[in-house]
């Protein structure tokens, strides 16, 4: 055969509601339950995984995370992004960086295609934070303050975000599972443009795609 | 290889909006065109089609070779001085490609002769990739193609295949970026996007004008984290002229496509092809202008070494110009032998032939009602008889 087998566009999961299946309504577009565990004695309470499974889970997430997290130069750009006491020294291939730390892993629960944890973040500080009266169950992707108060008491929430940029809260008096809705944590960096920042940090923008602007032809053939 | 007309499926927009392809219908024309088919048989697929892509790649990796050291060559591909040495390290390095398209006139009789490689940035990736496959299956499934059709198109597989292996086969994160404001280009990366995520990797897209830099040269994302690997469909030689294009010189991150790529997205691979391998029977005469020689004829096509999209091409008939186009496009010409580009009734039919990681991939027909296939062209998909 000289075609493809098989293709399975999204067939990552939960994390990849990319633009196409964040457009998509088909079977792979649906909501799936995971479950987030800040750390192994978490995992291993909520009795879900195996102690063992929960100990494997961790070490590979760890790994992933090195190689997968932002990469900083600096503490204090790390810092900018993920918040004071987020970040921690790290060398990869020979060259320091700053990570942000990982605050949790994200386990899928379908036993069919099921993939290895991913490695959670703390939130960005320039994500959206929640408006007053709601939380993520009902702004999806919000911001809560970390213990932040439901405005109905019901309990707290604790909000992360993704290698990828995307956000992810659960509700830290029930149980550890959460719904991925579809379009929450997507591929895409939801944060918002950080050039307010640039001046302070040294970067500047803007040196890339003026041609295709003076142009107005397509960069593509 | 037949032009045949088939049935549309009765629901094939909704498919494509469910997939997201929105760009099927571009500037009110049609882009996705099922109401038509073109049949090849197994031995025009592997023969004519899939043997000489890996003979010409060959070729070309070996002018890549050649050219990195020699002045005059890089001077005739008009690349800039200031990137020489780039490009040395990038090819040394054996920094991986992912894919690239040959574009042939091919009829079923005689050999497809070359008529451009798009090395760098070539779109219709998905189309081929993915809504051409669907479609296939659909078809043989709704009884419209026969059982036992096949399709020259692993491309999917083989992209995701590249992204594992990019790196030597660790994990990576990979950074995606294109311009702004053109849905085609969007889609091919979020495709790709989509690629590298089954390829287990971490990914993220920013527009190209979002690309940071710091004091140090490093070139960062949205939220100042550092770029190690960036798949760009923005042409190298843009690159080169902007702001930020001297940066990528000792760079850390990681290109993709390598800037040795800039070496063969570039119209004056042609006539260089054709001094190293004068007479190849899937190669045109092909020159600089100036230095034609008798076998280029009184026909030929004169393309500016980085024109895009059938842009600035102008053909040329027993001296007179018979067709051409505008663009925005200068710089250095190079003419080709003009070739009769074969018309099945519904316009002119050019073929493109996808390498992912430099091996032969898959394929894709356009049909064109110009002589030059611009950006309107229209996509037929293709099967192969049982």
């Amino acid at each position: 055969m000289k075609r493809s087998s098989m293709i399975f566009l999204g067939a990552t999961g939960i994390l990849v509601a990319g633009a196409w299946l964040g457009r998509s309504t088909g079977p792979l577009g649906h909501d799936e339950k995971a479950n987030i565990y800040d750390d192994v004695n978490a995992c291993i309470t909520a009795q879900v995984l195996t102690r063992d499974q929960c100990e494997a889970e961790f070490a590979a997430a760890r790994e992933r995370h090195l190689a997968e997290a932002p990469r900083f130069s600096s503490a204090s750009t790390c810092e900018t992004q993920y918040g004071s006491g987020q970040c921690q020294p790290a060398t990869i291939a020979g060259t320091s960086y700053f990570l942000p730390v990982m605050a949790g892993i994200l386990a899928g629960q379908m036993l069919v295609n099921r993939r290895p944890a991913q490695a959670l973040l703390p939130p960005l500080r320039t994500q959206q934070p929640c408006a007053p009266g709601f939380t993520p169950a009902t702004q999806p992707g919000c911001l809560v303050q970390r213990s932040s108060s439901t405005s109905s008491g019901v309990g707290g929430w604790r909000s992360y975000s993704t290698s990828s940029g995307g956000a992810i809260s659960r509700n830290t008096s029930g149980p550890t599972t959460v719904t991925v809705p579809r379009g929450t944590v997507t591929t895409r960096s939801t944060t918002g443009s950080s050039t307010g920042s640039a001046s302070s940090s040294g970067i500047s923008r803007g040196g890339f795609g003026s041609t295709a602007r003076s142009t107005s032809a397509s960069s593509s053939s | 290889m037949r032009r045949l007309t088939l049935p549309e499926r009765h629901d094939w927009r909704a498919t494509a909006g469910r997939m997201g392809f929105s760009f099927h219908t571009a500037e009110g024309e049609k882009y996705w065109d099922e109401s038509a088919a073109f049949a090849f048989s197994l031995r025009e697929i592997e023969e004519d089609i899939e043997a000489p892509c890996a003979e010409l790649e060959a070729m070309c990796l070996a002018f890549v070779a050649e050219a990195i050291g020699r002045e005059e060559i890089l001077t005739s591909l008009a690349i800039p001085h200031d990137y020489w040495g780039a490009i040395h390290e990038s090819w040394n390095r054996g920094d991986r490609n992912l894919y690239g398209r040959f574009d042939f006139a091919y009829d079923g009789n005689g050999p497809a002769k070359l008529l451009e490689y798009n090395a760098d940035t070539p779109t219709a990736l998905f189309e081929t990739g993915v809504f051409q496959w669907v479609w296939l299956e659909e078809q043989i499934a709704r009884g419209a193609l026969p059982q036992g059709s096949d399709q020259f198109n692993s491309v999917h597989e083989k992209l995701v295949e590249a992204f594992r292996h990019l790196r030597g086969g660790r994990g990576y994160r990979l950074h995606l970026a294109c311009a702004r404001d053109s849905a085609e280009d969007l889609g091919t990366v979020q495709y790709l996007q989509e690629c590298a995520t089954a390829a287990g990797l971490a990914t993220s897209f920013l527009y190209m004008d979002e690309i940071g830099r710091a004091r140090d040269g490093t070139f960062v994302d949205s939220v100042n984290g550092e770029i190690d690997v960036l798949f760009k469909l923005y042409p190298w030689e843009w690159m080169f002229g902007e702001e930020f294009g001297q940066s990528v010189i000792g760079s850390r991150t990681q290109f993709v496509e390598p800037i040795w790529k800039s070496l063969l997205s570039n119209k004056a691979l042609l006539p260089h092809l054709w001094r190293l391998h004068r007479g190849h029977p899937n190669l045109l005469p092909a020159y600089f202008a100036g230095q034609e020689q008798a076998d280029l004829g009184a026909d030929y096509v004169e393309k500016p070494v980085h024109s895009r999209e059938g842009a600035n091409i102008r053909l040329v008939k027993a001296g007179h110009v018979a067709a051409s186009t505008e663009g925005p496009y200068g710089g250095p010409l190079v003419r080709q032998k003009a070739v009769t580009i074969p018309d099945f009734g519904g316009g002119h039919v050019v073929l493109g032939a996808w390498m992912v990681a430099s091996e032969p991939a898959g394929m894709l027909v356009r049909e064109d009602r110009n002589p030059i296939t611009g950006n309107l062209a229209r996509f037929v998909p293709h099967f192969i008889e049982p």
